[in-house]
């Protein structure tokens, strides 16, 4: 041991305990995510199957799994609820955690929450209750959570993939299904494609700025050092860039998602459709803020600036028009649903440009960047949440009932889910007063207060095209007569009935309570 | 000088670039994870090749990027395990590992 | 040119050539010791480039861990009335061919770019293996966590999409369900 190199002499007391009870005390809400998936994968082994039944019972580990992502809501909650004390970083600067990636973890443990109790009836009808669905949904989810506050680039890395492979065999759910193999399959090959580019980018961001820590990045940046090397810079950022678009589904990297949101079960699409979104646009916006607003000392931050302006509304733009005309033509309500989320990574990128004029030019005093967003994306998980658990009840048995003439006469018959159905597309298409036109209303208004006249001018009318396609399911629901065939629908159990009721009431509180969540997404937003 | 920077830049990208034109352009889903596991590595070759060329830096830390190669070797395996059971999967229900004949989702 | 250089020189083509020749072969099996010829280049090169411990950690993982995978892979998958060959896709060969020539300029681009050109070669210093340990128990010890979490997901998943069916269901199922897939999407 006599010959180590320095290094090990210098940061001489390799401390014997390099995790402190404050470090833990900052992800007790991933450790008691992690916890609950482990001991509900143990539970699963004592639950007895009745044998040659096409239906289970296994009540334990869905309470369970809701109970642990309940406490760990609590947690994020108290978190949150306690005096703003700026950002702080544990693990030896491998985690920052500030209100806004907490606001962040919160939504995505509430994705979490959501899809287990919608996800009892599905499992149930179609016998795959396994242990397997509910760790690994709070395995993701604990990732995800993870990656909103991670502030290294290996920690970033390392957290995006852990959720990526968790949801690939979500997709892949019903391994019994060839639509399900096949969505996962497509998932699988092109966000391995994107992780290459990510990680590819991610190298270059070292190389060039010698760090894989964002604060030190951010140090350099300021600093405008003669260390820091453009053009590898700009390719790493648009490499990653790629990578991070393909997770959000961005126009030109989206070919994967209407097909995995089709082949998955319902609630994993809802579930997927969400936190995949909102970790990946966490990030998305932080890194966006970091390279994009900070001020440097020679001409870099100008040239990132400007670079990732206009690579952003290039992709914002193609992917409004893009998801908005491609849902008009579709026949399968899972597939409209999916190019409609293509829409709104679109609106979100909008907010996430907002965001990094607002940074540069200084912000007011207690105000942050990126409120826009946040109020956008906490009304968009709890109607995509909504609107998925209402879908995995049409269907009888193994089928689902999913082209939109199959909706037709499903007011008279389910008029409970139908109404649920409405509200939730009346909130998507964004028809005052609801939770999905304030979102877009704050989103566009800051394009025009910074000057994107033509990223306002966009979304506003591809917005408007949109309600043809959302109220097209209203209509067959309620004004197409019932055909012959009656519309394919099981009845809502206590579960279900709890978490279509939970996410309309809250899209339906936001939508008329806007002022209150418009202050708390201000206090949460990006410092 | 052989063992400059650039010179394992240069062979990262070819090599990347073959990688990705493998994904791309190959019908055996076996071939494509190959192809996948041939990008990684090449992502591999430039963060060792950066670890080495700052090693000089004293300011940081030079075993980062090594540390990085361990955490993406880890994700490599991952990869390779859960591409090949879907993989098994697919092939179950399909009887091909022909991603052309692989084409119910439309639209 | 000097000794070490010549042997960079070795690696470096072990390193490319399998993996180009990948492109061009028809057969599957074939194509796996390609990649074994060429992972172990990229072994040598880390050698070269003072990772030792992770030239080591590169032949133990790919070559004895992710390439036999790979070989049961297509034990597995490969019936014995299809030959192992396999065509390139029409769609997207001309796409796919322009991405990657497209990808390869913009990169060697940039690493003629960058500035590190006539960087001075570093003097081999001994080996860092120590270091390593040391930094992955202390300065990295959350990602160094989090890849357990990682290796758990993905073994958790990848052992239930490959389990057959479900323990309990009855024999057949699998098929009945396959015919009822099929008489749907029909």
């Amino acid at each position: 041991m006599q010959n180590l190199p320095a290094i090990l002499l210098e940061s001489s007391p390799v401390s014997l305990n390099p995790v402190t009870s404050t470090d833990l005390l900052a992800i007790l809400p991933v450790l008691i995510l992690l916890g609950t998936g482990a001991v509900v994968l143990v539970m699963d082994l004592f639950q007895s199957v009745p044998a040659g039944e096409g239906e289970t019972r296994k009540p334990v580990l869905h309470f369970l799994s809701i109970l642990g992502a309940v406490i760990a809501g609590a947690q994020i909650c108290g978190a949150l609820a306690a005096p703003d004390t700026g950002a702080t970083s544990f693990f030896r600067d491998a985690l920052r955690i500030d209100k806004f990636s907490l606001a962040m973890s919160l939504l995505i443990v509430l994705g979490a929450a959501f899809s287990l109790l919608g996800a009892a009836d599905t499992l149930r009808r179609r016998g795959l209750e396994h242990g397997e669905f509910h760790a690994l949904i709070l395995f993701s989810a604990a990732s995800m959570i993870l990656f909103t506050q991670s502030a290294s680039l290996i920690m970033a890395f390392l957290s995006l993939e852990t959720l990526s492979m968790s949801v690939y065999v979500l997709t892949a759910y019903t391994r019994e299904e060839k639509r399900s193999n096949e969505g996962a399959l497509k998932y699988f090959i092109l966000g391995s494609l994107s992780t290459g580019f990510l990680l590819l980018g991610l190298v270059f961001i070292y190389g060039a700025t010698r760090s894989t820590n964002l604060v030190e990045i951010e140090a350099a940046l300021r600093g405008g050092g003669a260390n820091l090397d453009s053009p590898l810079l700009l390719c790493g950022l648009a490499l990653t860039l790629i990578g991070l678009s393909f997770k959000i589904g961005a126009f030109p990297f989206h070919s994967w998602l209407p097909d995995a949101y089709e082949g998955a079960l319902s609630i994993v699409t809802g579930f997927m459709a969400v936190t995949v979104k909102v970790a990946s646009f966490a990030v998305l916006l932080r890194l966006a803020l970091l390279f994009g607003s900070t001020p440097s000392a020679g001409t870099i931050g100008a040239e990132l600036h400007a670079s990732l302006t206009a690579a952003l509304s290039t992709l914002a733009v193609l992917t409004m028009v893009f998801g908005n005309v491609v849902a008009l033509v579709q026949r399968s309500l899972k597939r409209m649903l999916a190019y409609s989320a293509i829409a709104h990574t679109g609106y979100l990128l909008v907010g996430v440009i907002t965001a990094m004029e607002a940074k540069r030019s200084g912000l007011a005093a207690g105000t942050g960047a990126g409120q826009a967003v946040l109020f956008y994306l906490f009304p968009y998980a709890l109607m995509t949440l909504g609107a998925f658990t209402c879908m995995s009840y049409l269907g009888r048995g193994t089928e689902d009932c999913e082209s939109l003439e199959s909706y037709r006469g499903l007011g008279r018959q389910q008029p409970v889910l139908a109404l649920g159905i409405l509200l939730l597309m009346i909130s998507f298409a964004g028809i005052p007063p609801t939770a999905g036109f304030w979102g877009k209303l704050l989103i566009f208004r800051q394009a025009i207060d910074t000057g994107h006249w033509g990223l306002a001018l966009t979304g506003i009318v591809t917005s408007v095209v949109s309600v043809y396609y959302y109220l097209s399911v209203v209509v067959n629901m309620y004004m197409q007569p019932g055909g012959e065939n009656e519309p394919l629908s099981t009845e809502p159990r206590t579960c279900g009935k709890l978490a279509i009721l939970l996410t309309v009431g809250a899209v339906a509180i936001v939508g008329l309570l806007p002022d209150t969540f418009f202050r708390l997404s201000m206090a949460y937003s990006l410092r | 000088m052989t063992l400059s920077l650039s010179f394992c830049l240069h062979l990262s990208a070819a090599i990347f670039s073959i990688g990705v034109y493998g994904v791309l352009t190959r019908s055996n889903l076996i071939v494509i994870l190959m192809s996948l596991e041939i990008m990684l590595n090449a992502v591999n070759l430039s963060l060792v090749a950066f670890g080495r060329a700052f090693l000089t830096d004293l300011t940081r830390d030079p075993s980062g990027p090594q540390v990085f190669v361990i955490m993406v070797l880890a994700v490599a395996a991952a990869e390779a395990a859960v591409g090949l059971s879907i993989l098994l999967a697919v092939y179950r229900k399909w009887r091909t590992t022909n991603a052309g004949e692989i084409d119910l989702l439309k639209g | 040119m000097s000794f070490s250089d010549s042997i960079f020189w070795v690696f470096a083509t072990t390193a490319v050539v399998p993996a180009f020749l990948i492109l061009f072969t028809r057969s599957i099996v074939r194509m796996a010791f390609l990649l074994l010829g060429s992972l172990a280049g990229f072994a040598g090169l880390y050698l070269q480039l003072n990772a030792a411990f992770l030239g080591f950690t590169q032949v133990m993982v790919y070559i004895g861990g992710i390439l036999i995978l790979f070989l049961f892979g297509v034990m597995l998958t490969q019936r014995s009335d299809i030959p192992v060959r396999e065509k390139v896709g029409p769609a997207l060969a001309v796409p796919g061919f322009f991405a990657g020539l497209l990808l390869m300029a913009a990169l060697l681009f940039i690493a003629l770019q960058n500035p590190w050109k006539t960087h001075p070669p570093v003097p081999v210093t001994e080996p860092d293996t120590p270091v390593i340990g040391i930094k992955l128990l202390s300065t990295y010890i959350l990602p160094f966590e989090a890849v357990s979490i990682l290796l758990l997901a993905a073994m958790v998943g990848a052992t239930y999409i490959a389990r057959v069916q479900a323990p309990g269901a009855p024999d057949g199922q699998a098929e009945l369900s396959d015919s009822n897939a099929e008489g749907r999407l029909e």
